[in-house]
């Protein structure tokens, strides 16, 4: 009976306690229930949110892009802001998954409503939101990855912030045809089984195509932890170079597997796999074999001022691992991106002056972190010049092969 | 008015008794909430006034949504594994089934959407009572391992469908048209849910009362004794996975439907295991449990992740976690909540419920 009565008395306080708690939080609710105006934008605070797998599959790309876009915030806050406003990154885990995505969206227009939104990082569900982005008011300012479901045709509501599988592809090609000799060459993309991989690789074949060799598509999975079949099929398609598409572990098991069986075929990975980590995974003798195709320098690579400002940042934060990272770049310039597009727009920022100010056009000047690149009313293309870059050992660094201006000519 | 809510359990469950006044206002209160919801949550108000996200927990419509297109799958497997005793770690392939069947019929020959519904239930319906024969000669975990590979059979069968009459970048699904009625909204996307997730429960509840329902019970609690009463189990099981599974695919066509496109990868075996998760956590054999536990699942990740945005900048670690790292941190204290309800509540929710009921019971009764 005295236990009875002491486990009532528990299951009492509990209840008691559950019910302040409600109480309070509701009070503290109220408070800030006054600071959520429905742009995003409060007298002292701008919110920008950024949807992006943070948790899942992709994550390891991903949130090192969010930590550079939001480093590059903070350099800005400590700066004084956007005309006295600081801005607060609103960054929504999706998780890679479609749903959730879905879902993170909707917060991110109603329910912590944010001015722009950075990232979107899913293809798939690019492709599911495009209608709805298109139509709404929220424009999607400097995208992680680009869908032509999404960018085209070009609307005032959408703006790539990453280099364009398009040019990632022609640039790849031309560059590698060229090194290796091949007049027709043929090429196998290996991408994981995505919208994006299947897009990559179309824009693989015309630029193959238009050489007069040959493409093909060899799928993975994103997860796929082994993947010795499509690495015997690779083979024995006996290609002239390997073009790779995926996330870094997609890169990590092609180069090691060829490794295993000798085969010593030149390869490049897409912009997004151009982090330190895949180059030590795979060692020396296979990331001799290995580079990466890029619109941004990693951090390091170069003495511009752009790279040593965001060096010596990544430095000061805590995350100087992560400057080398391509994704850190990115996550950085699309940082710049954001607070030039706030700027523009005054200082009485609104989701509709966002997008006026936008659709005029303006230029991205990243002080070298990748060619300057400019948006018109008819082309949101984003970075279009890109380098070609490999792994010193030696000195574990990046190394660049030539400069930006030498690759223009393979995507004009 | 109070002592009505009140009263003692063994009277308001009496056969016969006609149900309290307090427990019909209850009832008044709990429909007029379920069909306030959509106005709260678009508007974010509560009658004029209004509401911080974190007051309205950080939920909006399509999570709510999505949520009650859960319910319909842990329902379903709360039939099958609960009710019925049949582990199955499948859901996702008849998910897909219902996706797929519903992409030939909807977005291929273009059929009217309550057709779609209709086909992608029968069509997850024969692929769960085809799914369920290995259970006429495995048991346990072998039955299980035969449920898995169903998950990758039909996977894989979507996957081929998908790259040979689509994309990869999936199949597309247009704006469903209910008798005219165009779910162009999430508003009224809710309501047709809602109305499903109730009609749904209700022809369980049904179902498990009735003479087949009571000998599925007793083949779950003791198969020997239900053979010995005359019971054909073999029938039963079948019947079972494909009820189940019909309730899946309907299910599935709608997540399709509701997300306008599906890859064969939102079908995954991470898919199909939520809906165990669901109905651990809810309850496994209660069919209350199986909302619950989706509610739970789908809902508390969002509630979390709002409260740690709100608590705002924080000194060193904790500092660190919720801001650089949040993601990983709501993950975290998710999967903490998770465990320790697991420990303390091993029934689920339900079952936890049911203890809290016993003890203050026994205090009205003392």
């Amino acid at each position: 009976m005295e236990q009875h009565k002491g486990k009532l008395e528990i299951a009492r306080r509990a209840a008691l306690g559950l019910a302040v708690a409600a109480a309070v939080g509701y009070g503290v609710g109220s408070v800030k229930a006054q600071e959520s105006p429905a742009d995003g934008v409060t007298k002292d605070r701008i919110d920008w949110g950024l949807l992006m797998d943070m948790s899942g599959p992709t994550s390891a790309s991903q949130s090192i892009w969010v930590a550079g876009f939001q480093d590059y915030m903070k350099k800005v806050n400590e700066g004084g802001g956007i005309f006295g406003r600081k801005v607060n990154v609103l960054a929504e885990d999706n998780r890679f998954n479609a749903a959730t995505d879905k879902i993170a969206f909707e917060k991110l227009v109603g329910q912590t409503p944010v001015i722009a939104i950075s990232g979107m990082g899913t293809s798939a569900s690019q492709v599911a939101l495009a209608p709805t982005i298109k139509a709404g008011k929220v424009p999607i300012v400097g995208t992680y990855t680009s869908t032509s479901a999404l960018s085209e045709p070009v609307t005032p509501m959408v703006y790539n912030g990453f280099c364009g599988y398009k040019q990632m592809a022609q640039a790849g090609v031309g560059y590698l045809a060229e090194k290796t000799g091949a007049k027709a060459p043929k090429v196998v993309t290996v991408a994981i089984e995505s919208a994006g991989g299947k897009e990559y690789h179309d824009y693989v074949a015309e630029a193959v195509g238009k050489l007069g060799g040959t493409a093909q598509l060899i799928s993975v999975k994103v997860t796929a932890a082994d993947i010795t079949p499509q690495i015997l099929e690779l083979m024995a398609a006996k290609p002239d170079f390997i073009t790779i598409y995926g996330v870094a572990n997609t890169s990590i098991l092609t180069m090691k597997a060829l490794g295993q069986y000798g085969a010593k075929i030149p390869a490049f990975g897409i912009t997004y796999l151009g982090a330190p980590q895949i180059f030590k995974a795979i060692g020396p003798e296979a990331g001799a074999n290995y580079n990466f195709i890029s619109c941004f320098t990693p951090g390091g690579a170069d003495a511009s001022a752009g790279n040593a400002e965001m060096s010596a940042y990544a430095d000061k934060v805590g995350r100087g691992a992560m400057k080398e990272d391509i994704n850190y770049v990115a996550g950085w310039v699309v940082g710049q991106m954001a607070a030039e597009a706030l700027q523009r727009t005054g200082d009485n920022p609104t989701r509709a002056k966002l997008v006026e100010t936008l659709s005029k056009g303006f230029t991205v000047d990243s002080k070298g972190l990748a060619a300057p690149f400019t948006y018109t009313p008819t082309n949101n293309t984003g970075p279009v010049v890109f380098k070609m870059f490999g792994y010193d050992y030696a000195t574990n660094k990046f190394k660049a092969f030539g400069e930006y201006a030498d690759y223009a000519k393979y995507t004009k | 008015m109070s002592s009505a809510t009140t009263s003692s359990p063994t009277a308001t469950a009496r056969p016969g008794v006609r149900p309290g006044l307090g427990r019909i206002v209850l009832l008044i209160l709990a429909v007029a909430a379920l069909l306030y919801v959509p106005t709260l949550l678009t508007e974010r108000a509560i009658f004029g006034h209004r509401l911080s996200n974190m007051q309205l927990l950080n939920l909006g419509l399509t999570q709510i949504n999505l949520m009650l297109i859960s319910m319909l799958g842990a329902l379903s497997l709360n039939y099958l594994m609960g009710c019925a005793g049949l582990i199955s770690i499948g859901h996702a392939a008849f998910y897909a089934t219902g996706a797929m069947a519903a992409a030939v019929t909807g977005t291929q020959l273009g059929w009217p959407f309550p057709l779609v519904l209709v086909a992608a239930g029968v069509a997850g319906g024969v692929v769960g009572a085809l799914a369920g024969l290995p259970s006429l000669r495995v048991r346990g975990l072998y039955f299980v391992l035969s449920t898995m590979a169903v998950h990758y059979m039909v996977t894989f069968g979507f996957l081929e469908y998908q790259f040979r009459v689509f994309d990869v970048v999936g199949i597309p699904f247009a704006t469903p048209s209910l008798f005219g009625f165009e779910l162009s909204t999430p508003t009224r996307w809710y309501f047709v849910l809602l109305a499903l997730v109730v009609l749904t429960y209700w022809g369980l509840r049904n179902t498990l009362r009735s003479r087949e329902g009571r000998a599925m019970l007793a083949m779950r609690d003791h198969e020997r004794a239900a053979v010995a009463a005359g019971v054909d189990v073999r029938v039963l099981r079948i019947k079972a996975f494909g009820l189940s599974s019909a309730i899946a695919g309907v299910a599935g066509a709608l997540y399709a439907y509701y997300l306008s496109n599906a890859t064969a990868e939102t079908f995954g075996i991470n898919f199909a295991i939520q809906f165990i998760a669901m109905i651990i956590i809810g309850g496994m054999g209660s069919l209350a449990g199986a909302i619950i536990g989706a509610a739970v699942w789908l809902l508390l990740p969002s509630v979390i992740g709002g409260m740690a945005s709100e608590i705002g900048p924080m000194p060193g670690l904790l500092g660190s976690l919720l801001t650089e790292h949040r993601a990983q941190f709501v993950q975290l204290i998710f999967g903490v909540l998770v465990i320790v309800l697991l420990i303390f509540a091993p029934g689920g929710l339900v079952g936890l419920a049911h203890r809290f009921k016993a003890l203050f019971g026994r205090r009205s009764e003392g």
